[in-house]
This record gives C-alpha cells, sequence and structure tokens, in this order.
C-alpha cells in the first residue's frame, strides 16, 4: 500500500513542474500576481465542483471544531511563497536557489516530522544527506552547461 | 540575505505542506483543498490591492494558459494525501525526484515549448543517487 503514497508523492512533484511552466507562461502575458490571481479562482472553480460531486457538498461535523486556526494558514503561506520567490528568482543565480529551497525544506520537513511523531529518525537525516548530494550534483552538472 | 530567504522560501513550504496537511486530516481532502484555495485567494486578491496592480485580461489567450489552477488541485491533493501517510520530509524528496525526472523527459523532448535539451546522461548518477537516499529515508 506504501507504495501507492509513494507514486502519489512522486506525480505531486510532476503537478509542480507543470504547474509551474504553465504559470510563468500567463505570468509572462499579464503578470505574476494577476496570473496568480487566475490560479486561485480556477482551483477553487474545479475543487468545489468535485468537492459538488464527489462530496455532495460540505460536510461539517463536531470532531472539525478541534483543528487548529493555524491550520487554516497554509493558503496564505501559498502565497507569500509566490511573493518572495517572484523576489529572489532574479536576485540569486539558479543554483543556489534551488538548492537553498530544498534545503530549507528538506529541513523543516525533517524537524516537523521529528516534532510530531516525537521520534528523531536517523534514516531521514542520512537518507536526505545522499538526496541533498544527487541533486547538487546535477544542479553543478546543470551549472557547467550553461558556462 | 537573499540567500537566507531563499531558505526560508524552502522553511515555508515544509509549514505549509504540515498546515494543509493539518487541515485535510481534519475536513477530509476535497474540503480541505478549496478551503486551501480560498484562503489563498482573498491573500492574493489583497496581494492585488496594495501593490495597486491592474488586473486585464488580454483576449484570445489560449485556453491552456488557465490550466495551471487546475494542475495546482493536484498539487495540493496529492501532497495532502501523502503527508497523511508519509509525513513531510519524505513526500518531499520523492517529490524532488518526480520533479527532476520530469523537467529532465520535457526539456529532452521539447515539450510544452520549452528549449530542447538533451538528457546528460551523468544526470542519472545524480537520479541515482537522489533514489539512494530516498530509500535510506524510507526505513522506520
Amino acid at each position: 500500500m506504501l507504495v501507492i503514497y509513494i507514486i502519489l508523492s512522486i506525480l505531486a512533484g510532476v503537478t509542480v513542474v507543470l504547474g509551474r511552466i504553465l504559470n510563468a507562461k500567463l505570468a509572462e502575458k499579464i503578470g505574476t500576481i494577476q496570473a496568480t490571481v487566475i490560479n486561485y479562482v480556477v482551483g477553487i472553480f474545479f475543487s468545489a465542483i468535485f468537492l459538488l460531486i464527489l462530496n455532495r457538498g460540505l460536510h461539517f461535523t463536531s470532531s472539525q471544531s478541534s483543528i487548529p486556526l493555524w491550520a487554516y494558514l497554509g493558503g496564505i503561506l501559498g502565497v507569500a511563497i509566490i511573493m518572495i520567490s517572484n523576489y529572489t528568482t532574479p536576485r540569486v543565480p539558479a543554483f543556489y536557489l534551488t538548492l537553498l529551497v530544498f534545503l530549507g525544506q528538506l529541513a523543516v520537513g525533517i524537524l516537523i516530522d521529528w516534532l510530531i511523531s516525537k521520534d528523531f529518525s536517523l534514516y531521514k537525516l542520512i537518507g536526505s544527506l545522499f538526496v541533498v548530494a544527487g541533486f547538487t550534483y546535477n544542479l553543478l552538472l546543470d551549472k557547467k552547461a550553461t558556462k | 540575505m537573499n540567500y537566507i530567504i531563499s531558505l526560508i522560501v524552502g522553511a515555508l513550504t515544509s509549514i505549509m505542506i504540515f498546515f494543509n496537511g493539518s487541515l485535510s486530516d481534519g475536513y477530509g481532502n476535497l474540503t480541505s483543498t478549496v478551503l486551501i484555495h480560498l484562503v489563498g485567494l482573498i491573500a492574493i486578491l489583497l496581494t492585488l490591492l496594495i501593490t495597486r496592480s491592474k488586473m486585464k485580461l488580454p483576449k484570445g489567450l489560449p485556453l491552456y494558459l488557465y490550466s495551471a489552477g487546475f494542475v495546482g488541485i493536484g498539487t495540493v491533493m496529492l501532497t495532502n494525501l501523502s503527508y497523511l501517510k508519509l509525513g513531510v520530509s519524505l513526500p518531499l524528496a520523492l517529490g524532488l525526484l518526480g520533479q527532476t525526472v520530469f523537467s529532465l523527459l520535457t526539456d529532452h523532448f521539447g515539450l510544452f515549448g520549452m528549449k530542447m535539451v538533451k538528457i546528460n546522461p551523468k544526470k542519472l548518477i545524480g537520479l541515482g543517487i537522489i533514489g539512494i537516499g530516498i530509500f535510506i529515508m524510507s526505513f522506520q
């Protein structure tokens, strides 16, 4: 069963690249903020349709009252990430930008996993060093190719 | 300073995955995806107002340009699903693998109007090392 979630995670990465390409093309025509507005409008429209078809409307049960307020803030973070990236992309060389963003993701990701499972995984730390090493190697090849 | 900001962007991404995943744990994936987009739309509309940007849609834009938002639903839902089973760091590493392989393929075949860049076979070494790392990360 775990294999399914592994495939889903890899597919999530595929959608990230696809979304980035499409969004960049739209942003080229109408501007980044404007393209992001369109993104969210289209996103709400289709996710609401899916919700209506598959879930037959919104369901709220009492267990959901225990959801902490901060859990609702992910959407704001998403917009903040887009706006900050908009600032950093022309200012930081692509090699360092890609690597630093991924390092920040992985470090905080391991930290969150640790805090939530209350169990520090040395495997995750060691494995992530390999992932960073392989990623850095490929980015270095890119860097060499652009020179 | 910009280097530190880049690190922070990465950190924010992980926190976002954690927030969105927690929301989807409570509401289910579909409802939370709508909520996440709704909160995001309010945030970006406020940004539009604050920066006094003008919203204008030129006529005759090809329809596929609007599909990024649709693809974004996929990203949110897939990430939320994986979060519940695998946490934050492992899906990130797997997602990176998916991103790397898919970018290599789009470049290699020049898909989506991207410039054609053949795969450098040396990159398979990097992919292999990433794969080994993911394998180690998946140990309990």
